[in-house]
């Protein structure tokens, strides 16, 4: 497999590769030897059944035809000329780049003009191929001008008839696929498409230095020699040159032109990744960027003051200290801070107002909704106990509903009768409002199976007291049984949850609102007769806000000390 | 936009108008989808309880004891709930809720009071800006007011703040939501948000 070598790595490259594997660098055109692109029979035969060793076709790779090889091939035919005469230009080289025979021509008229004559005929009108109709191929040249093997050749029969068959194998070889034999016509080598070939050998522009007319610059620089394409037979030494089953792998035997690619049909040797090299401006650049970055200001570093709640000693000892207050807000006996007193001045205004509608509803069914999981029921069932007792004084029976699973266990713990399970958020909300309030039976919600009894007791439900501390309930049961107007709505919320319920309050939503442990404790306190677990957790909840606000005062006054100047 | 994208989104945008009209006009309508929407869910608690057990029946073989006291405790509340239905015990679920997801749930929710108190107490070591002094100054002041002090100038002042200030705050919050769930919702209905595609929705 003939390679190209890398002027800049002197890398050996498969045949027909633009830029070189080794180091990416382009190849020269003209790197590309006639070899590679001859059909890879045609090699087989040139190293195979040569005669004479030493007269083999290595002189076909002087003639460097154009598209095939290097520049200096050039087509000598005017465009008048064109198929199907064809002609091969051969460079000007010295005599001993051309094969004795070949130059030997010369002298006896082939057309041939051997370099260092041509050169001392300067002046003289240049034999254009026009003006030297003699140069027929047809005309016989003598065996012994001819190399051995071409003269051994055998459809060369006749010494006397002996013409440049040789060349003429060539250029049928490159004539239209139609004057090539069947078995040709189905061969397709990459990179020796013989149509394209041929007609951009007779299509290219002559260049003025070649003879257009008198050719006499030319002469002395250029021996050509024109050769008539002809119907010609393929010669029966050609036709064993067929290619088999194990011909060279550039070639393909297939029922229709398949393309392939030399460079991935020859073996390929793993060549190594070139390592990169950074140019001269990049290298600048990016010293100017290092320079650049090393100058620019650095973000000043974090002010670094000693946490206090770092130190696991001292997260220890806040949590010991939390725990503490809560536990002497629960162990009364201990810590009585007399909060019953304080809560005893009365009601806040907003647990007033629900008070009032527990009496409006005195003897009616009241639902009460325990959408809250037992992670707030530490605050809310200090608000369920108070108002249950108080729905129970007014002697209105209750009626429980939850949009939470975990609720109805929640609610379970009050009651006496399962709650009902009402999914759907606010789709189901909507569904319910529809009969609440309406004294029609009340269709039970998915999954409930209600008896005559229930669906007349749902439908004449006057109050609706909702115990939650989740927004998203808070709305859409103020948005969805609120806005139909038919029930009046309590709602009894967590602290955090207060400020969300106040702006419906005050827009007449909500006719009362409970908040939080104060209000809790308030209604137990004026429930006398009941015990009041809600103000041991108050006073817990005060304990715990004291040392908190103590431990936010404490901690960021010292980091403000801290504080640098 | 193929066919396994467009279905996915006629389906969403086609249950998306059924419900709004349910909802507005056609209670029969919205009762009858919830029904789906009930008995859907219901499925896909299975899918996850069955998903639940793969998973951890996977670790229990390697060798993972949290997961084989995961598979214990599914396997005992699900046969005292069996038991309970059969009337072969009475209140056993009730009796593992107040026992077990009870207290758990509200220690829980008590570990939330410490973690606010170490990142209030930590706040100003932060960052030290007119915000850290207006969060200080809100959570003492808040902390202090909610106190039952004999002190009638600090209830009126409580009451000032949550009547005027938090409340104005909190309107403007709930108008937002409402306009960010019109929004939503009308994204969701022209197929400009699609959640449960993989593409999820059109803006990057």
């Amino acid at each position: 497999m003939t390679t190209v070598i890398c002027p800049n790595c002197q890398k050996e490259n498969p045949a027909g590769s633009r830029f070189c594997n080794n180091c990416g660098a382009r190849l020269p055109a003209g790197g590309t030897t006639l070899a590679p692109d001859v059909p890879g029979w045609l090699q087989a035969a040139e190293q195979a059944d040569v005669p004479n060793e030493g007269d083999d076709l290595a002189w076909m790779e002087d003639l460097e035809l154009t598209g095939l090889g290097s520049p200096p091939v050039q087509p000598a035919l005017d465009s008048q000329s064109a198929p199907p005469v064809a002609a091969v230009v051969v460079s000007p080289a010295s005599p001993a780049d051309l094969p004795n025979w070949l130059v030997e021509l010369t002298p006896r008229g082939t057309g041939l003009a051997a370099p260092a004559e041509s050169s001392t005929t300067a002046g003289q009108p240049t034999p254009t191929p026009a003006a030297r109709p003699d140069t027929s191929p047809e005309q016989p040249l003598a065996a012994a001008d001819l190399p051995d093997w071409v003269a051994d050749l055998a459809p060369l029969e006749a010494a006397t008839t002996t013409s440049l068959a040789g060349v003429n194998f060539l250029l049928n070889a490159l004539t239209p696929a139609n004057d090539l034999p069947d078995w040709l016509t189905t061969l397709e080598v990459k990179g020796l498409d013989l149509d394209g070939v041929l007609a951009e050998v007779t299509a290219a522009p002559i260049p003025p230095a070649l003879p257009t007319g008198d050719g006499a610059k030319a002469a002395d620089q250029t021996a050509t020699m024109e050769v008539e394409t002809e119907e010609w037979e393929t010669p029966e030494w050609v036709q064993q040159l067929k290619p088999g089953a194990e011909a060279s792998p550039t070639i393909t035997v297939a029922e229709r032109p398949i393309d392939i690619e030399p460079v991935i049909v020859a073996p390929h040797e793993p060549t190594q990744r070139p390592s990169f090299r950074a140019t001269l401006e990049q290298e600048q650049q990016a010293a100017l960027l290092r320079r650049v970055a090393e100058a620019a200001e650095s973000p000043p570093a974090p002010e670094r003051i000693p946490s206090l709640a770092f130190s696991p000693r001292m997260r220890l000892v806040l949590g010991v200290l939390l725990l503490a207050a809560a536990g002497m807000g629960l162990w009364r006996p201990v810590a009585n801070l007399g909060l019953s007193g304080l809560t005893q001045s009365g009601r806040p205004p907003a647990a007033q107002a629900a008070q009032a509608a527990f009496l409006a509803a005195q003897g009616r069914p009241v639902l009460v909704a325990f959408d809250y999981t037992p992670a707030l029921a530490g605050e809310l069932d200090s608000l369920v106990e108070p108002v249950l007792a108080e729905l129970e004084t007014n002697s209105s029976p209750v009626v429980a509903i939850s949009q939470y699973a975990a609720g109805l266990p929640v609610a379970g713990r009050w009651l006496d009768t399962a709650a009902a399970f009402l999914p759907g958020e606010a789709v189901g909300l909507r569904a319910l409002a529809a009969c609440l309030g309406t004294g029609e039976p009340c269709a039970p919600p998915l999954g409930q199976v209600w008896d005559t009894e229930q669906q007349q007791l749902w439908g004449q439900v006057a109050l609706v007291v909702i115990f939650t501390g989740d927004r998203d309930s808070l709305v859409n049961w103020i948005e969805q049984v609120g806005a139909a107007g038919r029930v009046p709505l309590v709602m009894g919320v967590t602290q955090a949850l207060a400020p969300v319920a106040t702006p419906y309050l005050s827009s007449g939503r909500l006719v009362g609102l409970i908040e939080g442990l104060p209000a809790a404790t308030a209604f137990q306190e004026e429930q006398a007769a009941r015990s009041s677990p809600a103000a041991a957790i108050l006073e817990s909840q005060v304990w715990l806000n004291g040392l908190v606000i103590f431990l936010l005062l404490a901690s960021n006054f010292y980091y403000l000390m801290k504080r640098e100047p | 936009m193929n066919w396994r994208q467009r279905v996915p989104l006629v389906v969403a945008g086609l249950a998306g108008l059924a419900s709004l009209i349910g909802l507005l006009f056609a209670p029969a309508l919205a009762h009858w989808l919830l029904g789906w929407v009930t008995f859907l869910a219901a499925v896909a608690l299975l899918l996850g309880i069955a998903n639940l057990l793969a998973v951890h029946g996977g670790r229990v073989v390697r060798g993972n004891v949290y997961s084989a006291v995961l598979l214990a405790g599914m396997a005992a509340v699900f046969g005292l709930a069996v038991t309970d239905a059969l009337g072969l015990t009475v209140g056993g679920v009730a009796a593992v809720f107040q026992a077990v997801q009870a207290p758990l749930e509200a220690a829980l929710a008590a570990l939330l009071a410490f973690l606010l108190v170490f990142a209030a107490m930590r706040r100003l070591r932060r960052r030290r800006d007119w915000n850290a002094y207006l969060f200080l100054f809100t959570v003492l002041f808040l902390l202090t007011a909610s106190l039952p002090l004999p002190a009638a100038w600090l209830e009126e002042a409580r009451a000032v703040v949550q009547g005027v200030v938090v409340t104005a705050g909190v309107r403007g919050l709930l108008i937002g939501i409402a306009l960010g769930t019109i929004t939503i919702s009308l994204r969701l209905l022209i197929g400009a948000e699609r959640p449960y595609s993989k593409q999820g929705s059109d803006q990057p």
